[in-house]
């Protein structure tokens, strides 16, 4: 009797104890895979991080260009328009030149 | 590892009392039917100190929770709990009038040990400066 509890006892718990070395080592490969996969992630995020930062910036000078562009488009829009009325002007005094009562001591259209 | 070291509290806790309580009531347990082939095998004074042996290593877990001697230590109380179930089984394959109770009992704390030992115990995202990431993020979103 007390041979066989003895070496019954002695293979349980040789059982269990490998049964739980085996499962503590999947365990600790486990942990130390997802915390390379962690370190991982973070990386991509701080790569992605560090990418975004630098987009803003580019798209801040451009919209500062779009900016300085807009004023200019805006300054040769009124220059056109000036001009246009000066077109305008000549134009209908070169009218008036042919018609004949063109201004005084005027030879040619102004 | 907190959740951890409440596990260590809870498994020195554990073997340090049951050790305690068998040598406390040894003269009456010798008689019981119930652990006759743990005495058969060992003496009862040795199961008590083998129990607070463990629960004591158990104990330094709780202040140094380091992971391969927390298994391995976790590993011992499978090894002492499964004897002590075993050895209860016996005894009660023997002996059906005795109680098989304390043999159930043991196999599930057994089974609760297996299940720690084969849980993940770090958070993979501990050493992800996870507030950065988001303030930069809160940052950009401004």
């Amino acid at each position: 009797m007390v041979d066989t509890t003895a070496i019954i006892v002695v293979l349980v718990t040789a059982a269990a104890s490998i049964a739980g070395i085996v499962l503590g080592i999947r365990a600790r490969r486990r942990d130390v895979e997802e915390e390379q996969t962690a370190e991982k992630a973070a990386n991509v995020l701080e790569s992605w991080d560090d990418l975004v930062g630098r987009q803003a910036a580019e798209l801040e000078w451009h919209r500062g260009e779009i900016r300085r562009l807009s004023g200019h488009l805006e300054r040769c829009r009124r220059e056109r328009l000036e001009l246009r009325g000066e077109l305008i002007l000549a134009t209908a005094e070169l009218d008036r030149y042919r018609r004949g009562d063109g201004r005084k001591g005027s030879e040619t259209p102004p | 590892m907190p959740r951890i070291r409440a596990y260590f509290a809870i498994i020195a806790l554990r073997h340090v009392v049951i050790g305690a309580l068998i040598l406390n009531g040894q003269h009456e347990l010798e008689d019981a039917d119930a652990v006759a082939a743990m005495v058969s095998l060992f003496p009862l004074e040795v199961w008590a100190g083998a129990m607070i042996l463990v629960g004591l290593l158990c104990s330094v877990g709780i202040l140094w929770p380091r992971e391969l001697p927390g298994r391995f230590v976790v590993v011992l109380s499978i090894a002492l709990t499964t004897a002590v179930a075993t050895a209860l089984l016996l005894s009660f394959a023997e002996e059906p009038e005795s109680t098989g109770i304390l043999a159930v009992l043991f196999l599930v704390l057994v089974a609760k040990d297996f299940l720690v030992v084969g849980l993940r115990w770090t958070n993979p995202f501990a050493g992800v400066d996870v507030d950065r990431l988001e303030k930069s993020l809160d940052a950009r979103i401004a």
